[in-house]
């Protein structure tokens, strides 16, 4: 029984190391609450609101020559940029990484919410010679509280 | 022991020098090097996406130090993000369903920097003969293991930024697998070099003192079902399987081996003249027979796969190029990944098996657009800033599902 128990804790552990990687996000709202977001699972936000969206980025194993500052940000399928006035998501300015040390990156992108509805933000690296990083943070955007 | 006279066995037996059984252990780690250092090799020397590079699935969980890592990032950040790409964790998966069922099988059979060491040890034994793979005094032995402890701790320091050392400077496994690309350092290299030439004289000098992946599998393999078990009865104290230990273990003394430091590769089993007396077994049961030693390694080699094989299956993780939405462009295999914003508007045509004026026409865009224009820079055109990847995607899965 002891052994298997063992064995359950070590498969446990290793089954949780699946969900893990090398970039990582975590939203700031209005009020300072730090939450940390999970790709594929809906953030839900408040409208007219502004959030800052961290990221850190650790660069494993080095394989792609690609910059961060390559990484593209795509919102509902366009470029995440703040002169589209027209995102629901508003980008105050553009995002820029910090090299915090040789292997970690780290930005921030601050933005204004606007209508309701839900949006995916997608983040893709393209490497030449990997399969590079790609995830799609969910937002949606509540309607006003009455 | 019931039906069996020790006294009469310890007088009947002949001390013949044993001639090993025949094992696929070696298969196996030649399997496993081609694997690994190959696949690597083909992955950074050939374009992305070349079908020679993708028949060898990527086992980034190999490496000793990211393996390392691994760990400390799931106890470092529980609630990261999910990338499936990355096979790593379903590697160590295995390592540790391997580990806690055979041992540290995964360092006698399947890692690839343990089986280059070894092969040169085999070189090694061909030149120094008996004078191979001394003893290291004491003392020595004992500075010497405890620098795969300061890399064990070090490497969590590292990746949760309290150190700012790059462990890649120092990582021979790292240095292995990308030795033909420009991004290994020379110091990686170094290191590399000199285990390789220290394996020459001493055998598997990076498992014995370096390796921190070994400290965790060892430490786990002390729970392992199967292990390597003496029957002190039995035994007549020759010294064969003490001399053979590659770690120079004391195996005559131990009832069963639980040192961190053994791998596993059951030489001292092999040497030992008195059937019986030294097994690799379960508490209480008899010895695997012949045909289960025999087929051992490939067993080892499929269970530690399994994992990463039911994760494949349940879609919890893709291989590099991999997608499960698949959709058919003109009978034409087509997965939703492939319009990448980094793709041509003329690559895109020849995906999809139309000219680019059909696909011109689709997108609204004139005869004369560049073709060679990447579709993340299309929607950066005042005039088609309507065009974005997600307009193309939509159009590309519009047209396709007709």
């Amino acid at each position: 029984m002891k052994r298997i128990i063992m064995i359950g804790v070590f498969l446990l552990i290793a089954m949780a190391a699946a969900w893990t990687c090398e970039l990582t996000y975590t939203i700031t709202n209005p009020l300072g609450k730090t939450t940390s977001v999970a790709p594929g699972k809906p953030i839900y936000l408040e409208p007219n609101a502004s959030y800052s969206l961290a990221i850190s980025f650790y660069e494993d194993h080095r394989n792609c020559p690609v910059a961060p500052s390559a990484t593209l940000f795509l919102l509902d399928g366009a470029r995440w940029n703040p002169a589209r006035d027209t995102q629901p998501l508003l980008l105050s300015a553009p995002i820029t990484w910090k090299e915090t040390n040789s292997r970690l990156n780290e930005t921030v992108a601050t933005f204004t919410t606007r209508e309701p509805g839900t949006y995916t933000l997608e983040i893709l690296r393209e490497c030449p010679t990997k399969a590079g990083y790609s995830a799609q943070l969910i937002f949606v955007v509540l309607p006003p509280q009455p | 022991m019931d039906a069996f006279d020790t006294t009469k066995t310890r007088k009947t037996i002949k001390l013949k020098k044993k001639k090993s059984p025949f094992s696929i252990r070696w298969i196996i780690q030649l399997a496993m090097v081609v694997i690994i250092i190959g696949g690597a090799s083909l992955r950074n020397l050939m374009p992305g996406g070349s079908f020679l590079a993708t028949l060898f699935p990527e086992l980034q969980g190999f490496c000793p130090f990211g393996a390392v890592r691994s760990i400390t990032t799931v106890f470092a950040d529980f609630s990261s993000l999910a990338n499936s790409s990355h096979s790593n964790l379903w590697v160590l998966l295995g390592v540790v369903l391997i580990t806690v069922l055979f041992g540290a099988v995964f360092c006698s059979t399947l890692c690839p920097l343990g089986t280059i060491q070894e092969w040169i040890g085999k070189l090694g034994w061909r030149i120094f003969r008996k004078r191979y793979n001394p003893p290291v005094p004491e003392k020595l032995d004992r500075i010497l293991s405890s620098i795969r402890y300061i890399i064990l701790l070090g490497i969590p320091l590292a990746v949760i930024g309290l150190i700012a050392f790059d462990i890649d400077l120092i990582n021979p496994s790292y240095a292995l697998t990308h030795l033909w690309t420009t991004a290994v350092p020379v110091s990686a290299l170094l290191v590399l070099a000199l285990i390789l030439l220290i394996s020459l004289r001493y055998e598997r000098p990076w498992c014995r003192w370096f390796c921190p992946y070994g400290v965790i599998i060892g430490t786990i393999s002390r729970f392992s079902f199967w292990k390597i078990r003496r029957n002190e009865e039995l035994c007549i104290h020759c010294g064969r399987c003490d001399r053979d230990c590659h770690a120079h273990l004391i195996v005559s003394k131990t009832p069963e081996i639980t040192d961190c430091h053994c791998i596993t590769c059951q030489k001292c089993v092999n040497t030992c003249p008195v059937p019986g007396a030294l097994t690799y077994s379960l508490k209480g049961k008899p010895p695997l027979s012949r045909f289960w030693l025999l087929v051992l390694p490939l067993i080892v080699l499929v269970v530690f796969l399994l994992p990463l094989g039911l994760a494949r299956i349940a879609g919890l993780y893709q291989p590099a190029g991999a997608s499960s939405i698949a959709v058919v462009a003109n009978g034409q295999p087509f997965t939703a990944q492939d319009i990448s914003p980094m793709l041509s508007l003329e690559a895109l045509a020849g995906k999809m098996g139309i000219g680019t004026a059909q696909l011109y026409a689709r997108l609204g865009l004139p005869e004369n657009y560049d073709s060679a224009t990447l579709l993340i820079d299309i929607e950066e055109d005042p005039d088609f800033s309507h065009i974005t990847l997600g307009f193309i995607r939509e159009m590309v899965v519009a047209q396709t599902s007709l």
